[in-house]
C-alpha cells in the first residue's frame, strides 16, 4: 500500500491537520479557560491529577484482566471466580476520574443561559454550587462510607465466591477516597473562584508580591501565558 | 387523580433541578446536590407532620451501597472499554484511509462526497459509539475538501452532523449499555434491535443526499479531477475497509453468536483498536497516553451523571416520585401507544437542552415500570424477553438522535462548530441539520409503526 504516490500524499495533508491537535472543548461557546494559577489552588489540583493520570492506566489493565479471562474461558474452559471479580475491582477505580472531571472541567454543563452570564457571575455560581451542592453530598455519603468501610475490615468481609477475592474492603474503601479526591479538586476551584471574586478579572496592574505574606502570596493570582495541559 | 402532600417536594425537586441545570453548574453535581437538599427538606417536613416520607440521616446510608452498586457492575465495564476503542480508533487513521479511497469510488455522483461522509459514518458507528470523535474526525477529514468542491454550506454540515451522531444508535453503543442497565434488559437485545433501526437511518440519509443531488446538482458538485472508476479503485476501497470490517465483525459478531458477553466483546474491541492503531503505523506511547486520560475523561463524566442520578433518584422514590409519576401519566387517559407518543414528545424536547447521558439515566428508570405495565402487544417471537421495554429503548434511542442536532444544545453541532473553517456560520448549521432531524423523525415513525423492526433480529437469532 505505501509504494502508491497518492497514498504518500493524503498522509502530508494529515501531517497538516491532525486529529489529535484539536480539542472540541476548547471552542465550546461560553467555555472560559482561566489563564491565571493560584498556587495553594495549583497545589491542591495537582496532588489529584498526580493520582488520577496515574490510576487512568488501570483500564488498561482491566483490558488485560478481560483478555485472560476470554482467553481461560474459551481457551481452557477454566473460568475463575477471582479473575471475573479483578476485572470490577480494576474498573472500580473509575471513581478516581470524577475528580480528575473537575480539574479539566468536563463535567456536562447546561451552557445556554451560563455563557451569557458574566464571568463575575459565573463564578458565583461555581462557588455557591461547590459549597452548597458538592460539599454536603461528598461530607454524607463520606461520613456513611467510612462506617462500611471499616465494618468490611473488622468483619474480614470475604468475596460471595467461595473462590473469590479477600480483602472487600480494599476496594470499597476506592469510593471514600475518591470522595476525598472530589473534596480536594472543588476545594481547589472554590478557592480559585473566592480569590478571583475578591480580585477583580483585571490584573494588569497587579503583581504577586505585594501580597505580603507567604501566606498571602499562597493565595495570590499569577497570571499564565500559555495554558499548560 | 390523590394528590399525596409528598407530591409537592417531587415537583418542587424537579423544579430545582431544572432551574439549578439552567445556572450551567455540573448537571451531574445538581443531581446529587438537590437529593441531599431535599433529603434534609423532607426531615424538616416530617417533623411539621406535612409530610410522611420517612427521609433523614440514616436513610442517606444507603447511597453508599447504590454507588457501590454501580462500581461492581460486570456489565457497565464495557462502557470505558467502548470508549477507549473509540477513542483509539479515532488516532489510528483508519477512517483517513477509508475517505480517500472511497472518495474515488464515489466520485462520479452528484453528492458522492456527502455520500461516502454517509457511509464513513456508518462504518465508524458500528466500530466505536462516541459521538464528538466521529464528528470531529468526519468534519476535519471531509470539510475542507466538500467546501473546496463549492459543495452548499448546510448541506455538507449537516451530512457530517447527522453521520457523526449514528454512532450512539448503531451498536456497539455505549448509550445502548447504559440502557440496558437502566431498564434492566439484555444489552445484546439492544445492539441487535437496534441493527435494523440504524440502517434504516443511514439508507434514509444516504437515499435523502442523493435525491438532494439530482433535484441541487449545482449544491453538490463533483470535483474537477474526477476520473472513470476503475477496477483498483473498487479494490482499495476492499482493501481499506477490511481492517475496520475485522474489528466491527470480532466484537459484534462474538456478541450476537452468544460467543463473548458485551464486556469481553469490548475488552477485545480495546484490543483490536490498538492493534489497528500499530498496523496504521499511528502508535506510540504519547498516543497511548493521551487515549487512557481521554477514556478516564470520559468515563468520569458519564459515570459522575449515574452517581449524581443514583442520589436524585433514591431521594425522590422515597417522596413517593414513582407512583406521582406513573399516576399522573396514567390520568392523561392516552392509552398505551398515546402515552408513548408523549414520552417520546417530552423526550424530543428535552433533547433540545439535555443530552443522552441525563434523559437515560434520569427519566428511563422512572418509565421504565409504566412502561412496562402497559398492554402493548409487540411480538417477541416467544424469545425476546421484555419485547416492549426492548422496543421502547429503542424507540428513546431514535428520537435521542435528534437531539444530538436540535439547538441551542446539540453536542454534535458544537463539536462541529469547533472543527468548522472560519467562514462557516452556526446558522449554516442549523439550517442543515434540519432535514437530518425530519429525517430522524421519520425513522421513528416507522420503528414505532412496525416493532418488528426491532424484535425480529433478536427472535431469528435466539429461535432454536
Amino acid at each position: 500500500m505505501s509504494d502508491n504516490p497518492e497514498q504518500v500524499s493524503s498522509d502530508n495533508q494529515e501531517d497538516e491537520v491532525h486529529v489529535s491537535d484539536i480539542k472540541p472543548e476548547d471552542h465550546f461557546p461560553g467555555h472560559h479557560k482561566d489563564n491565571i494559577e493560584i498556587p495553594i489552588s495549583k497545589f491542591l489540583s495537582c496532588i489529584v491529577t498526580s493520582i488520577t493520570t496515574k490510576t487512568a492506566w488501570i483500564n488498561v489493565l482491566v483490558m488485560i484482566t478481560i483478555l485472560i479471562q476470554v482467553t481461560l474461558r474459551y481457551g481452557f474452559h477454566a473460568g475463575e471466580a477471582w479473575v471475573d471479580e479483578l476485572i470490577w475491582h480494576l474498573y472500580a477505580f473509575f471513581m478516581f476520574g470524577l475528580s480528575y472531571a473537575i480539574t479539566t472541567d468536563a463535567h456536562i454543563r447546561v451552557d445556554i443561559a451560563h455563557m451569557k452570564f458574566s464571568r463575575r457571575s459565573q463564578r458565583i455560581v461555581e462557588v455557591l454550587g461547590i459549597t452548597l451542592l458538592i460539599f454536603p453530598f461528598t461530607f454524607i455519603i463520606f461520613d456513611h462510607s467510612i462506617d462500611w468501610v471499616h465494618h468490611s475490615f473488622i468483619a474480614k468481609e470475604f468475596s460471595e465466591n467461595t473462590t473469590g477475592l479477600p480483602y472487600r474492603w480494599v476496594v470499597k474503601s476506592l469510593l471514600p477516597i475518591s470522595l476525598v479526591l472530589i473534596f480536594i479538586a472543588s476545594l481547589s476551584e472554590l478557592i480559585k473562584n473566592v480569590v478571583m471574586l475578591i480580585h477583580g478579572e483585571d490584573l494588569t496592574n497587579y503583581h504577586p508580591s505585594d501580597s505580603g505574606s507567604t501566606i498571602g502570596r499562597l493565595f495570590a493570582p499569577v497570571v499564565t501565558k500559555h495554558k499548560e495541559t | 387523580m390523590f394528590f399525596e402532600p409528598e407530591y409537592w417536594l417531587v415537583v418542587a425537586m424537579f423544579v430545582t433541578f431544572i432551574a439549578l441545570i439552567f445556572t450551567g453548574f455540573p448537571v451531574a453535581w445538581v443531581l446529587a446536590g438537590v437529593g441531599i437538599l431535599f433529603a434534609g427538606i423532607g426531615y424538616v417536613t416530617d417533623i411539621l407532620n406535612w409530610t410522611f416520607t420517612g427521609l433523614d440521616y440514616n436513610t442517606l446510608g444507603i447511597l453508599h451501597g447504590r454507588i457501590f452498586a454501580i462500581m461492581k457492575n460486570w456489565v457497565l465495564v464495557a462502557l470505558p472499554m467502548f470508549i477507549f476503542m473509540g477513542l483509539m480508533l479515532e488516532k489510528s487513521g483508519v477512517a483517513e484511509q477509508m475517505m480517500y479511497s472511497m472518495q474515488r469510488l464515489f466520485g462520479n455522483v452528484k453528492g458522492g462526497l456527502a455520500i461516502t461522509v454517509t457511509l464513513i459514518g456508518i462504518i465508524l458507528a458500528a466500530s466505536t459509539g462516541i459521538i464528538g470523535a466521529s464528528v470531529v474526525l468526519l468534519g476535519l477529514m471531509s470539510l475542507p475538501v466538500m467546501l473546496k468542491q463549492n459543495y452548499d454550506k448546510p448541506i455538507a454540515l449537516g451530512t457530517i452532523a447527522a453521520s457523526g451522531t449514528l454512532g450512539i444508535l448503531i451498536p456497539p453503543s455505549i448509550m445502548l449499555v447504559i440502557m440496558g442497565d437502566q431498564l434492566a434488559v439484555s444489552v445484546v437485545d439492544l445492539f441487535m434491535g437496534a441493527v435494523f433501526p440504524g440502517m434504516i437511518l443511514g439508507f434514509l440519509y444516504i437515499v435523502y443526499i442523493f435525491v438532494y443531488g439530482l433535484l441541487n446538482p449545482e449544491k453538490v458538485p463533483l470535483s474537477d479531477d474526477h476520473t472513470p472508476i476503475t477496477l483498483k479503485d473498487v479494490l482499495r476501497v476492499m482493501i481499506d475497509i477490511l481492517p475496520p470490517a475485522f474489528l466491527i465483525l470480532a466484537v459484534l459478531g462474538s456478541i450476537f453468536m452468544g460467543i463473548a458477553t458485551v464486556t469481553e466483546a469490548s475488552g477485545i474491541g480495546a484490543l483490536g483498536s490498538i492493534i489497528l492503531t500499530v498496523a496504521y503505523r499511528r502508535f506510540s506511547f504519547k498516543v497511548m497516553k493521551e487515549v487512557v486520560i481521554n477514556t478516564m475523561n470520559t468515563a468520569a463524566y458519564i459515570f459522575a451523571i449515574f452517581v449524581g442520578a443514583t442520589i436524585f433518584a433514591l431521594v425522590l422514590r422515597e417522596c413517593g416520585g414513582d407512583q406521582f409519576i406513573e399516576e399522573g401519566l396514567n390520568s392523561l387517559g392516552l392509552g398505551p401507544y398515546g402515552m408513548i407518543i408523549a414520552v417520546l414528545f417530552i423526550i424530543f424536547l428535552l433533547g433540545f437542552f439535555l443530552d443522552w447521558i441525563e434523559i437515560s439515566l434520569i427519566i428511563l428508570p422512572l418509565l421504565g415500570p409504566v412502561i412496562m405495565n402497559l398492554d402493548l402487544g409487540v411480538n417477541g417471537f416467544g424469545v425476546v424477553d421484555n419485547p416492549e421495554l426492548v422496543w421502547f429503548a429503542l424507540l428513546v434511542a431514535v428520537t435521542l438522535q435528534t437531539s444530538f442536532l436540535t439547538p441551542p444544545v446539540g453536542f454534535a453541532i458544537f463539536y462541529l462548530k469547533g472543527v468548522c473553517p472560519p467562514g462557516v456560520k452556526l446558522t449554516d448549521i442549523y439550517k442543515g441539520v434540519v432535514p437530518f432531524i425530519i429525517l430522524q423523525l421519520i425513522a421513528l415513525t416507522l420503528v414505532f409503526i412496525f416493532p418488528d423492526l426491532v424484535t425480529w433480529l433478536p427472535a431469528k437469532v435466539y429461535a432454536p
